[in-house]
């Protein structure tokens, strides 16, 4: 198994404002106790588990949890109890480019990245004329990321995340970025990769992308796992209770409301 | 399935992550390498933002220094007749004084705003955290080594020979590295947790300047006060350093092992306060 996750759970202390807890202390002449904290579970009881060449994606609205996973997933977040595994080398494309210093040229900023993403210097500066080419930005590698459009720095950030040449990669809602083409070859690509053996997990709203890239998918709502299968199934699953009609459905779907909740603000 | 687990270097106290890498073939010196590459990547983008779009650029890590020497000389000096190190012109035994502190100083302001300041590299992918204020130190290092050119330049104008106990300075230099190092990584790590670190760190910094030998030299401290003088290990440091320098101080080895020690104890402390603040970061920014 490449991933492996066991009963995660996630605590959030929802602090009023942790920072402003000793001012509002001392404005208030030291008569409140320090500040009043609650808990949030973003994240209960997930378990589930990412064969080798296979990919995976997760559903759900905003708030439900999702981009927590992925952040515990990727590693720069840790799950207050259960265990996660994870087995190789990873890349996110969450944020394309983050990270990047716009005052730095483009060549400046693939180097940078590619040394937090993963890579040695050597292969870098190997695989160099391939990130540029790729990205299509063969004229403006050495111009100030400042100075690109939102298009070129999405396009740049893809390229050096998968040059990488990760055994897993994490996307975030992605594809939302971009035109149309560069959609087009960033799904080109993906695809690719997971012929070669990458493994995909994918966070999306988007259910065709979630159907066509991935072979099974979870869907979370609320911090828990809804449903768990075939990425078809899931996705079905999910547009029904949002009120969607899903394609060879003989009865009219009956509309779900799903009202806010106070786990949109996490999101 | 088990999954057999190699690295666990990134086990946590309550929930764990493990990585395994192996597929990856790469092999923990190539990681030593890749991160030695990526703190020195992020050193030099530090030095070079922080000049890159004025004039006169790297230059103003010459200039500044000099224009303080400059001032503090003019008030020190002429208005309150401060006589500094005998035998060594008293702007030059500022600014050799002001280059060693603001290594430290200026290494301190750079750390408490770096993870802080850098919100998004720290969303992208787990690297070491720590990387970042050892980042900040280097590029003050940087900042330093051009002052310290400098300050040898006025050494040759000015005559001034240093006396055999030079060789001290790389070993007073590596033992203040230590020590500012350690000092980054607690303001760093605190400062995400609470903001009002880099408004209090440069008051602490204002008042420790004072406090240290270098508008003043340590014989100048009246004696019932001196004693204090050895609990500023930073001051201490930089007095020793200034000393060596001019070939005005018989060294005293023991008080340099003190004082080794003290800062490998800040250093470890250091990066212990680092860690344990750090499974955090994430979800304070």
């Amino acid at each position: 198994m490449v991933v492996e996750v066991d009963d995660v759970w996630k605590r959030f202390q929802l602090r009023e404002n942790r920072a402003s807890g000793l001012s509002k202390m001392l404005n208030s002449g030291l008569s409140r106790s320090g500040p009043r904290e609650k808990e949030f579970w973003a994240l209960k009881e997930i378990s589930f588990g990412i064969e080798e060449n296979e990919s995976f994606g997760i559903i759900g609205v905003n708030g439900s949890g999702k981009s927590t996973m992925l952040k515990m997933l990727t590693g720069t977040m840790r799950p207050t109890r259960g265990k996660i595994a994870v087995k190789g080398r990873k890349s996110s494309l969450i944020e394309l480019g983050a990270g990047f210093h716009p005052d730095f040229s483009g060549r400046d900023n693939v180097y940078l990245n590619g040394l937090i993403l993963g890579i040695s210097k050597n292969d870098i500066r190997r695989k160099f004329d391939e990130i540029v080419a790729f990205a299509e930005l063969e004229k403006f590698i050495d111009v100030p990321v400042k100075y690109y459009s939102s298009g070129m720095y999405a396009r740049l950030g893809f390229s050096v995340a998968v040059a990488v040449e990760p055994d897993i990669l994490i996307i975030d809602e992605i594809l939302a970025v971009g035109d149309i083409g560069f959609r087009a070859k960033c799904m080109e690509k993906i695809v690719e990769m997971q012929h070669s053996g990458v493994t995909v997990i994918l966070v999306s709203h988007a259910l065709g992308d979630v159907e066509r890239v991935c072979n099974r998918a979870m869907w979370i709502d609320h911090g828990q796992m809804m449903s768990y299968g075939a990425a078809k199934d899931v996705a079905d699953q999910y547009a029904r209770q949002q009120g969607v009609a899903v394609p060879g459905d003989l009865i009219e779907p009956t509309p779900v409301l799903v009202s806010p909740t106070s786990s949109q603000i996490l999101s | 399935m088990q999954m057999e687990v190699i690295s666990i270097n990134e086990t946590y106290e309550h929930g764990s992550v493990f990585i395994n890498r192996d597929r990856t073939k790469e092999s923990p010196l190539a990681r030593f390498i890749r991160y030695r590459d990526l703190v020195l990547a992020l050193a030099m983008r530090d030095v070079r933002m922080r000049y890159q779009l004025s004039i006169l650029g790297l230059y103003w890590a010459l200039l500044n220094p000099l224009f303080m020497a400059l001032i503090w000389s003019f008030v020190f000096k002429t208005i309150f007749r401060a006589t500094g190190m005998e035998g060594v012109p008293y702007v030059v035994f500022l600014f050799s004084g002001l280059t060693f502190w603001n290594f430290f100083a200026n290494s301190l302001t750079t750390a408490s705003n770096c993870l802080t300041g850098n919100a998004s590299l720290l969303s992208k992918l787990y690297f070491p955290r720590v990387i970042l204020p050892t980042a900040s130190v280097l590029a003050r290092l940087v900042d330093f080594g051009f002052s310290l050119i400098v300050l040898v330049v006025f050494m040759i104008a000015y005559r001034i020979m240093p006396g055999e106990s030079l060789v001290y300075l790389p070993v007073l230099l590596v033992i203040q590295l230590f020590f500012t190092l350690g000092m980054a990584y607690i303001v760093a790590a605190l400062n995400v947790l609470y903001r009002d670190i880099n408004q209090i760190v440069p008051v602490l910094l204002l008042l420790l300047l004072y406090l240290s030998p270098i508008f003043y030299t340590m014989s100048q401290i009246p004696k019932s006060l001196a004693m204090y003088y050895v609990f500023n290990v930073v001051g201490e440091l930089v007095g020793m350093e200034t000393g060596v320098l001019f070939g005005k101080l018989a060294i005293q080895w023991q008080m340099v092992g003190v004082y080794a020690l003290v800062s490998a104890a800040v250093f470890l402390f250091g990066l212990f306060v680092f860690h344990r603040i750090e499974p955090l970061f994430a979800e304070v920014m």
